[in-house]
């Protein structure tokens, strides 16, 4: 005889729980956590029962990925997930460090459409600016050597071909 | 999570890069090398080339871009002086419009003679007070090198008082030397033949001056440089 599954123990089935390096849970459904390819592996080897733990990305950067999550398992138009990408990052840019760890993050979890709108936003960032203003913004020492930046500054003999 | 540990190679340096508490400078030259990888690829070849030279672990994490020239688009004024300037990036299908001010604002209003060896050349009439031309000699050419990737502007001495528009700047020798020393040769036509100007150019000795001949035959439209020689067919 089959066993009869209610429709709220079914939703109660698909939810998982994720715990961040700081040890805050997070509860949400499956298919929300599935868009990180790296939970989505450890579910399908572990199951969902226990919780799983993300030891890795802190419980801020955590919650503020499961939203991106969350909002990009919904299936809405594209016109509507451009508008909250880009309020997403107009806010994540805001803050250097949680940008950084986002991007990290999203590595780490490999979250490819996350990965692309960071990567596009960082560029973004650093458009138009010369090295010397990209290491101030973020922070960087000059490593390289004097041969080194000279060779790159004097090597473009490509880009405008005698016609 | 054991599969934590198969995901280590794209770390490029921290361990444990995320456990890092507020306040705690994230060090930004030490992205994991994907991330760089997917960064890069959104840049054009200016941007990418000013990526690059910003830290080594960028530089090393990077590859040279694929040497696809950029394409030069220009807006014209009534009088045949440039209105703007700007580069297309065929890899990233992209414009590149802000190039650099300094290099490209007094080029507004210039002349467009060419461009080569990743320098792009203008030239602008001035009227030169202190020579000894008669009065309506005393406007003159001066050539403009920019080097927009660099945002170096070369301004050569002047040339004149005869010289015509229209004509096409070529550059003897290697690119990587332009700064320190390099030959620029004018080549205008005329109702004749054609004028060739030229002047070997060392950074820092300016009294240099230009040497010109005359061709009594007009050459066609076809000139080139190749292996320190400039090339017209007859």
């Amino acid at each position: 005889m089959a066993t009869i599954i209610t429709k709220e123990q079914q939703e109660k089935e698909k939810m998982v729980t994720l715990v961040s390096s700081d040890s805050e849970k997070f509860v949400v459904e499956q298919k929300v956590a599935e868009k990180s390819h790296v939970i989505k592996m450890v579910m399908n080897c572990c199951g969902i029962e226990s919780p799983i733990p993300v030891r890795r990305v802190k419980g801020d950067i955590l919650k503020s990925i499961l939203e991106y999550c969350e909002k990009h398992s919904k299936g809405e138009a594209q016109e509507v997930m451009e508008k909250w990408d880009k309020e997403y990052m107009d806010k994540a840019e805001k803050d250097l460090v949680f940008f950084h760890d986002l991007m990290l993050a999203s590595h780490f979890l490999h979250i490819q459409e996350l990965v692309d709108l960071i990567a596009v936003t960082f560029a973004g960032m650093l458009k138009m600016k010369s090295p010397e203003e990209i290491r101030q913004k973020f922070n960087i020492n000059n490593d390289l050597t004097k041969e080194q930046e000279e060779h790159i500054m004097t090597t473009f003999g490509w880009a405008f071909q005698p016609i | 999570m054991n599969s934590e540990d198969d995901h280590d190679q794209d770390w490029s340096c921290d361990e444990e890069p995320l456990l890092l508490e507020q306040g705690v400078r994230r060090d930004w030259s030490c992205l994991p090398r994907l991330a760089v990888n997917f960064i890069y690829r959104q840049l054009n070849a200016i941007d990418h080339t000013q990526f690059r030279s910003v830290c080594m672990e960028w530089r090393g994490h990077t590859k040279k871009r694929e040497k696809i020239p950029l394409v030069i688009l220009a807006d014209f004024n009534q009088d045949g002086t440039l209105k703007g300037l700007s580069l297309f990036d065929i890899i990233r299908k992209e414009a590149i419009v802000c190039l650099h001010r300094a290099t490209f604002l007094p080029v507004r209003h210039d002349y467009y003679l060419g461009a080569s060896h990743g320098w792009i050349f203008t030239g602008q009439i001035v009227v030169h007070e202190e020579c000894d031309y008669p009065f309506e000699s005393h406007r003159v050419l001066r050539i403009n090198l920019n080097n927009p990737i660099t945002g170096s502007l070369i301004i050569l001495p002047l040339l004149g008082p005869e010289t015509k528009l229209g004509g096409r700047v070529y550059l003897l020798g290697r690119p990587d030397d332009l700064e320190v020393y390099l030959t620029v040769i004018y080549y205008v036509a005329n109702e004749k033949g054609a004028d060739v100007h030229f002047i070997r150019y060392e950074k820092g000795w300016p009294d240099v001056q230009w040497t010109t001949f005359s061709l009594e035959v007009k050459p066609c439209d076809v000139v080139a440089c190749f292996e320190g020689a400039l090339l017209c067919l007859l």
